[in-house]
């Protein structure tokens, strides 16, 4: 049995193709989790706190649940396959992190939560962390926000002429990935799942233009913080890599509309 | 009478308090030296060292750095921490008055001997007995019918970054025993990065062997 930790839109798409439960690891108590645990063959570690302005939250919500999670497993099931959903946040490069004094409180959270669980003695664990999710909701990405105020309003506002770049890869892809690993024989400590290709807000608002010759592109100047999204392929080549067209998937997301 | 030798707390309240709780009311306290600097609370150790009963505070290395204004030394890890810390240092004046050597039945107790880093394999031939502090690794050593103790570190383990170090010394049978807990330092590190520790700092205490 596949365990997710916590809900959310990961684990709600993952359910629907492969079987899978998913428990609110936060809100049950020891004994309940323990229950949970016992009888998974596969645990996803899912369960994360991604927006607050407080540090606290951050430290309870990601570091102290992976903990207790981690406990829990080497009490009642130590065998089992722990798949940490770590982030791209805490890195540099695509195996460097990012030093700890330039880590925001919830890149801090996950890095520590990361060392806990390479430290934990767990023998098979592994730490997932994903570039740009393409989630296809407005309200999780900004490329699935661009799409619905193109296809609403009709306008879309880009920041800095768009150049900002981001490595992309669609939820359904993502999904995909996390299977194969959920079925791996063997898995390394860390694994970066990347589509390998910058694409930039330029290029997706291009697709929109392309699909709505009514739509009007605006552009404001901001300052704003570089994201990372260069990345080598090695680790979904190892994997075996699955192709995906992005322009396709935004074109689908488009025509849900 | 149950005496309590610590030592290198080094502004890890959390550790010295865990300490004092599990040990529970001692008839005397003898600080090894090196309550400040490192950690982030180096005013409160100083203020809760002072404030116990019978306290007696040996000068250590960081506390005379601290009263100089300036560290000595060329680690830049220990600099970065020191720039960190020594700003924030509110007591100046508590730790001028802290001794440099006080005595425990048969043994001296002072910070370190002839100013070394004293390790389990450090050869040193002993004229005396000895509690003393300082590399933070806890052992006893002996030769020449006498003793070494060292108490290791309360507040910064160099061997396992969660385990506090110190001595029970009992006036009646004469026996040193040493001491060790586990604790969690994770409390310790977060409130480091809370405080924008430099990397350097945060990594040491992130990156170190635990039990």
């Amino acid at each position: 049995m596949i365990l997710f930790t916590g809900g959310g839109k990961i684990a709600s798409v993952f359910q629907k193709k492969y079987e899978s439960k998913i428990v609110s690891s936060r809100n049950l108590n020891d004994d309940e989790l323990s229950d949970a645990i016992k009888n998974a063959q596969t645990i996803i570690h899912n369960s994360a706190l991604i927006y607050s302005s407080n540090f606290d939250d951050f430290i309870e919500s990601n570091f102290l649940l992976t903990r207790r999670v981690i406990k829990i497993c080497k009490k009642v099931n130590p065998k089992v396959r722990f798949i940490n959903l770590s982030s791209m946040s805490i890195l540099s490069g695509d195996d460097t992190y990012l030093p700890v004094d330039q880590m925001n409180d919830y890149a801090y959270s996950k890095y520590i939560s990361e060392n806990y669980c390479l430290r934990s003695g767990l023998e098979n664990l592994t730490n997932l962390r994903f570039s740009t999710i393409f989630y296809g909701d407005s309200k999780r990405d900004g490329i699935s926000k661009l799409i619905e105020d193109s296809n609403i309003h009709n306008e879309i506002t880009l920041l800095n002429k768009g150049i900002a770049k981001r490595d992309i890869i669609p939820l359904r892809i993502l999904v995909e990935y996390l299977y194969k690993i959920c079925k791996s024989n063997s898995l390394k400590s860390k694994y970066n799942i990347v589509s390998g290709k910058e694409t930039s807000f330029k290029e997706i608002s291009d697709i929109l233009k392309e699909n709505n010759r009514k739509l009007k592109i605006f552009n404001k100047a901001l300052e704003t913080q570089n994201i990372l999204c260069s990345f080598s392929k090695k680790d979904v080549i190892e994997l075996g890599e699955i192709h995906f067209d992005l322009r396709k998937d935004i074109e689908i997301y488009m025509n849900t509309y | 009478m149950k005496v309590l030798i610590y030592s290198d707390v080094h502004g890890n309240l959390p550790a010295f308090e865990i300490m004092l709780e599990k040990e529970g009311e001692c008839d005397k306290y003898i600080c090894l030296g090196d309550l400040v600097n490192y950690g982030p609370w180096s005013n409160a150790c100083v203020d809760l060292a002072l404030s116990l009963p019978n306290s007696t505070l040996v000068m250590g290395n960081h506390e005379e750095a601290f009263i100089s204004g300036k560290y000595p030394g060329s680690n830049k890890m220990v600099q970065a921490f020191f720039q960190k810390t020594w700003p924030k240092f509110k007591r100046i004046k508590e730790i001028s008055l802290f001794v440099n050597e006080t005595v425990l039945d048969q043994f001296s107790c002072l910070h370190t001997v002839n100013d070394s880093y004293i390790y389990p394999d450090t050869q040193i031939e002993l004229a005396k007995n000895y509690l003393i502090g300082h590399s933070h690794y806890q052992f006893r050593y002996s030769n020449n019918d006498f003793e070494l103790f060292n108490a290791g570190s309360v507040g910064q383990n160099r061997k396992y970054i969660n385990e506090i170090n110190y001595l029970i010394y009992d006036t009646e049978t004469k026996i040193v025993s040493m001491k060790s807990i586990v604790y969690d330092i994770d409390p310790v590190i977060h409130q480091m990065k809370k405080e924008n520790y430099p990397s350097v700092c945060l990594d040491y205490y992130i990156n170190k062997e635990r039990r």
